[in-house]
Order: C-alpha cells, then structure tokens, then sequence
C-alpha cells in the first residue's frame, strides 16, 4: 500500500508553531503546580452536596466544583495530570477529549488505560502537541452525566486570533435523577420524559399544530413518535451556573471558549444583539465566519467572538437546549440587559425538520441555508480551514467504508449496522492508512460521533480547506463524510456517539491498530449491554394486570399477569361482574427488529376451565401501531392479541386490547389512563370478564 | 401516475393474494434498498413509500421526501442510472 504523503501532525503544526515559551506560559496557569519542566495539575474527583437545579443533591465534583477547574498550558508543554479518585466504592477515569496523546494516556477504563480504583490515584504524562480549546471528562459509567468534566486552553505559541477578553464557558444538562434510573427510564420506552418537557405528542398537541393527518399517517406508516433529544432536564448550566455573569465592558471584543459537555443536549447558541464569529471549532482555528445563531452538539467545542456593544449594557448569550425546554445564560458586561431569544420549537409532527437537517448535510447549498437559519443546524458547511488539510495525494490508496448509525427510541438498543458494541466491537486499521468513511444516519435523532485520539476532515463541500474536527454531528436522516489518517503509533482508539446514553446502549465501536484476528480490544464490561429491571402494573378493584422485565442487549426475561381480584362493589358472575381467574405468564423474548420479536415461556392457569401451558409465539407490530401477538400452546391451542393506545393529551391516553384464544375465546378491553408523576397513574377500565373497575398505575 | 403503500409483510402477503395479476409488467422495479432521495435504509423511518413515475417504480424512506424529490426528479432519478 503507498503511504499517504501527508498526515494531520504537521499539518496542526503549522495551524500554530511548535515552539514553547515555558516560562511566560507558566505565569498564566492558575493552579498549576510549579517545579520541574512539566506543568502539573492534580485533579480530585469526589461526591459532593450541591444544588444544580436548586434541590439539595450529590454531584460529582472535581477538584470541589463542577465543573472542574480549567487546565492551561501552552503549545508544546508537557503536561502531568494526577488523577485522585476519592468517590466512596466507584471506580473513575478521565479522558483528554479532542487531545492527541499516546494510546495510554487517552483515558478510557479498561480500553487503554487502567480504571482508577476507589481511593487510587493515576497519573497521566504527555507533550501537547496542538492549541485550542479542549477538555476532559470522566468515561467511566454516567459519570459525566453526574460533573466530571472540565476545560482544557492550550495557547498557541504566536497568537492567532485577536481579543480583548477571554471566557471559557463549559455548558451543561443537570437531573436531579439518578443516571441510572435515566437509563432505565429511557430503556423501558417510557414517555416520562416526553410528558415533563411538553414535547408528549398527543391527538390534541396534532389537532393544536394542524397536523392530525400528519398524526394518523406517520401511526399508519408504523413511524412511532419524534422527539429531538432524550432525556427532561432540570436545569442547564453555564459553568455549573443557570446564569453566569461574565465581565465585559463596552465595544470589546470577547473570546467565548464554549465546550458543550452536556450528556444528551444540543444547544443553539445566540447573542441579544449581533452575530458570533465562529474562529475555531473543536479547537482548531477556522476562517472566521459570522452566524446569527450556532448549533453546538455534544463533546464540540467552539471558540467565537462576541463584540458587546459601544453603550454599556449588559450582553445575554442565551444557550437553549435543541428541544427548546430551557436554557442556560451567558450574561456578559453590567448594564441594561439586552436579551436573547430563544429559536422557535420545531413542529414534531411533521419530518420536515429531520428532513432538512439530513438533506442540509448532503447537499452544500441546503448546508449554507441550514447554518443560517432561524433554528440552524450544525455550521459544517460555513468552516473553512485556515491552511490546506488534504491528506490524499494522487497516489494514496484510501480504504472507503460506509457506518449506518442504527437504533430506536422504543428499544433503545443503539448502534452502528444494526450492532451494538457487545455484538460487534472492532475495526481494524493499518498504521498509515486513509480512511474515508461515510456515516449515514438511519435515525431520527442526531448523533454527536467522536474519534478519540485522531482529527478528521469532514468532507463538506470546502475541498482542500475542508474543516479538521475530532466529532461531527450526524443529523437525523442525514450524512457525513470523514477521512483521517491513522497515523498514531498503535492501540485500540475509542469511536462513539457522545450522546452518553446512546453510547451505554452501544453505539460505539473500537478502531483497532492491532492486526491479529484473533485480538479483542478490552472494553469497559459496564458499556456491555447492562442489565435493566423495570415493572409496570395497574391495580384496579376489579383485577390487576402487569408485568416486570429484566432487559439486557435484546433479551427479555419476563413475568406478566392478568388476575381477577373480588370485587369491592360486590359485583359477581352472575351480573356480567369477576371472574376470580388467574393467568401468570414467564417467558423469555428475544427482540429482532423494531417490528418483531419472538417469545417463549410458561403459563399458568387457574379458574374458568383454564389450564397451565407452555407457550411459544411472536410479537408483531402492525400499521397504526396496533401490537400484535400470535401464539401456540403445548395443547394445540392458538392465541392471538391485539393492542392498541392512542394519546389523547399529554398524559390522558385510551387503549384497547382484544384477545382470542382457541381455549378460552374472547376477552377484551378498554381503558382510560392518566399520567401523574413517573410512578404513578389513574386508570380505569372495562374487562369482558372482570368488569367494570378504577384504580392506579405503578410505574417503576 | 400509480401510487401504493407498502404497510407490512402481512398486508403484503393479503395484497399478493387478492392481486393474482400483481403490478403492471412494463413498470421497472426499483431494486435498491435504499430511499432515492436520503440513501437511508427503507424501512429505517417507517414503512417505505411506493410510487411510480412514468414507467419507473420509486421508493421512499419516508412520505416528506416524496416532495422532495418531486421538486427535482430528473437529478434524482439519475441516482438509478449510476
């Protein structure tokens, strides 16, 4: 294979010069440790009491705030980092997002470096090769979600770009819910979160927006609900701060340093007045290039330049979440405010915006109107790099791959060609090789993909001067094209969606130096299809009927139960009232696509004539989204289920089931449920054998 | 121009059989897996939107961008010839 005439080293190199100044990089390192040629931080992780969205809570802090202190060093510096876990029983880890060190130093458990146990401490040592604005997290677990994380400023060795003032701003999302129950919350499919952000969808919400057609056609096309982000926040936060005041005086200009390290939120970007200038992305300086608003995904990092204006006043730089349910305030100077606005909500029931934003990143005219419009997309197609970034010379072989990002809300079983991480971990690459790779988005979400240890040039229109970054958003129903150089010495190079929970569900792969076939990289076991329990039942005074799943990768084991219980009112056969019978079924289903599943499992039957019986079937949803179950019985006996539920608001929803069953014949359904709070709601239903009844739903 | 609406296998099947003389014999068969206009998987955002367009059969990811490529066939329906 010929090798590539170009790599990306020299060709950062040349964004700034290698050449340190120590001394005078020192002096601006505020709690860096001073003594031999390294410049030392020492960074403690720990739990403590703190109030993010204003309820008393544990946050994961480093160094006592989250987020931790900003690491500064100069180009060319040698950095040495101890890591002090001090958490109670967990292990930690920290990764160096967007830094190009050796494979060791990277910071991933298990993968490349060694977790950081209870009480244990590592310390990282690598030569800071590029400038810009960088910075760290923890990869262990949700850790990130809980504030491990921070901000890296690498200053260049000759300055440039030009200001008066700089800020370095680390936006984030806060739950005051655990991120594990987010997790489980979200693999069970439960709307919670949907119904807290206002983004439920509902025949009203249809009806109130013009689009009850839209509604009925995207249920009879057996497209479940959108949403544009996954999780109900509490608050969203500008350095740990719903509103962070920023000194500024008027006609400055201000370097804003942004690192989105929020776990699952994309914010769009806006000044009360004026534009951004956009002068790096992902800590590479860019031609400069205004916007009126940015979109800024997860793990990516902008610097932009605000000039505040001549009068004195005070400056908000507004950071909404993409949804649209909140924001975090950047309030620079004192004076009269002059408010941003939030960008107006996207219109869920039509596609029209998953559609743009996948045609915008195929086609550059769409990216140049996408990037500047009232709700933009990601400004890819507005970067130019600053010196030429072409790594493909006539002669250079380049290995093509295409990754379809793969996965839906209802399972949330995420990952690359249908695979998650557990089922198909590596890609193997040959030190010196040009990989182009084209990653089309199967989704309705987007997807924040970073290669760790490596840039890449996204292919967006800009030929040579095509923009380096380490993620790219992928936008729902879109495409990206990236093409990078594996030019580290060796080692197994992390490739994930930064959406934190997509990644725990296995949207990730590894990039794998290592030529033997039989080589299988070390993962961290807790990104390995987690198991989740979960169970959901309504107790109502005429029956109960429920069920309760453990769920790992795309298996299921299950117990579920439809009991008649006495009735309270005294109502009895005799006047179309109880049946005191009981069916508890346990079973194992194996989840194939979003449409089909399979099952097997055991019966048991008790009352009305019913016997117990193993039992084998699938699961089959239909247009309209009516679920369908067809089974056999070890008796010879067929059973088929249909279910179906329509939402009338936010949280009052009607359903209907009817089942037939060679045995026991028909029974069917309706009820009404009402959402209170996650673990709770109001139900009432009518059951051909149990009757009338009202009672609650238990949600857990 | 002829419009179908692929809903499942299960209609499909239902479809297949009360159709013995099935789809027109001059119509070309769209034999990609992919929508024409977004390259995404059919099937990936729902069921997959049929429709055919002179004597070609086209198929959709999804109903939005039946417009689109309505708005440019000639530029899409030249994705067919590569």
């Amino acid at each position: 294979m010929n090798r590539p005439a170009w790599s990306l080293l020299p060709l950062l190199a040349a964004i700034s010069i290698a050449v340190s100044h120590r001394c005078a990089a020192q002096a601006r390192k505020p709690g860096a440790i001073q003594g031999d040629d390294a410049v030392r931080y020492e960074l403690v992780i720990a739990a403590t009491p703190g109030a993010p969205a204003g309820t008393q809570t544990t946050v994961l802090t480093v160094n006592g705030t989250s987020p931790g202190p900003v690491l500064r060093f100069r180009e060319g510096d040698l950095a040495r980092i101890t890591v002090k876990n001090r958490l109670p029983s967990e292990e930690t880890s920290i990764h160096w997002h967007g830094l190009l060190v050796p494979n060791e130093m990277d910071g991933v458990p298990y993968l490349t470096t060694p977790p950081i146990p209870a009480g244990g401490e590592h310390t990282f040592e690598f030569r800071l090769r590029q400038s810009g604005t960088y910075w760290y997290h923890s990869h262990t677990g949700l850790q990130e979600q809980l504030g491990v994380q921070g901000a890296i400023v690498i200053e260049p060795n000759e300055p440039d770009v030009a200001f008066d003032r700089e800020h370095v701003v680390v936006l984030a999302d806060w739950t005051d819910d655990d991120p594990t129950t987010v997790m489980r919350w979200l693999m069970r499919g439960s709307e919670w979160y949907s119904v807290k952000k206002g983004t439920q969808q509902s025949l009203l919400g249809a009806w109130r927006r013009g689009a009850v057609s839209n509604y009925f056609e995207r249920e009879g096309d057996r497209m479940p609900a959108m949403d544009l982000s996954d999780v109900a926040y509490d608050a969203f936060l500008a350095n740990g701060k719903r509103e962070l005041r920023l000194d500024a005086r008027p006609g400055e200009r201000v370097l804003l340093r942004l690192v989105n390290a929020g776990a699952s939120t994309y914010f769009h970007v806006g000044a009360g007045e004026g534009n951004l200038t956009i002068v790096g992305s992902d800590g590479i300086r860019v031609q400069p290039v205004e916007v009126r608003r940015l979109l800024i995904g997860m793990a990516e990092t902008y610097d932009v330049l605000v000039t505040m204006p001549a009068d004195r006043c005070t400056l908000e730089i507004r950071a909404t979440a993409q949804d649209g349910s909140g924001h975090a305030s950047m309030l620079l100077g004192e004076g009269p405010l002059i408010e941003a606005v939030d960008p107006p909500r996207a219109n869920l029931y039509v596609m029209d915006e998953m559609l743009a934003a996948g045609l915008a990143s195929q086609m550059p005219k769409r990216a140049l109107e996408a990037a500047t419009a009232e709700r933009p997309f990601a400004p890819y197609g507005l970067l130019r790099a600053v010196s030429d970034t072409t790594i493909v010379g006539p002669d250079t072989e380049v290995r093509e791959l295409t990754m379809r990002l793969t996965g839906d809300m209802r399972r949330y079983l995420w990952g690359f060609d249908n695979e998650t991480l557990a089922e198909n971990s590596t890609i193997r690459v040959r030190k010196g090789e040009v990989l182009r790779i084209e990653l089309i988005n199967d989704t309705m979400m987007h997807h924040p993909l970073h290669l760790h240890g490596h840039f890449f040039r996204v292919l967006n229109g800009q030929g040579e001067r095509s923009p380096l970054k380490h993620t790219v958003d992928v936008p729902p129903m879109g495409k990206r094209t990236i093409e990078w150089i594996a030019d580290e010495e060796g080692g197994d190079w992390f490739f994930h969606c930064h959406l934190l929970y997509h990644m725990d569900a296995g949207m990730a792969r590894v990039f794998s130096y290592e030529q033997d076939p039989a080589y299988r990289p070390t993962v961290d076991p807790k990104l390995l299809e987690p198991a989740y329990l979960f169970f959901d039942a309504t107790v109502q005074n005429h029956m109960t009927m429920g069920r309760a799943m453990l769920m790992k990768g795309r298996n299921d084991v299950f117990v579920r139960w439809d009991i008649g219980l006495p009735s309270a009112f005294g109502d009895d056969h005799q006047d179309g009232g109880h049946e005191d019978n009981i069916e508890i079924d346990l079973g194992w289903s194996r989840y194939v696509d979003r449409n089909f599943a399979t099952e097997l499992g055991w019966r048991y039957a008790d009352g009305d004539g019913a016997t117990s019986r193993a039992f084998a079937g699938v699961r089959y949803r239909l247009p309209y989204l009516v679920m369908s179950n067809l089974s056999v019985d070890s008796r010879g006996d067929f059973r088929l289920t249909l279910d179906k539920g329509l939402q009338l608001t936010d949280r009052l929803g009607v359903g209907a089931s009817v089942e037939y069953d060679t045995n026991t014949q028909f029974e069917w359904l309706v009820g009404i449920d009402y959402t209170l709070t996650p673990n709770l709601g109001f139900s009432t239903s009518y059951h051909s054998d149990h009757g009338y009844g009202l009672g609650m739903v238990f949600t857990f | 121009m002829k419009t179908t609406r692929s809903k499942s296998p299960l209609l499909a099947l239902v479809l297949f059989a009360a159709c013995a003389s099935g789809p027109s014999a001059d119509v070309i068969p769209y034999t990609s897996d992919l929508c024409i206009v977004t390259d995404n998987k059919l099937g990936s955002m729902g069921d997959p939107v049929v429709k055919v367009y002179g004597n070609q059969e086209v198929k959709f990811c999804c109903r939005p961008c039946v417009k689109e490529f309505e708005e440019d066939q000639e530029r899409f329906l030249a994705k067919l010839k590569k």
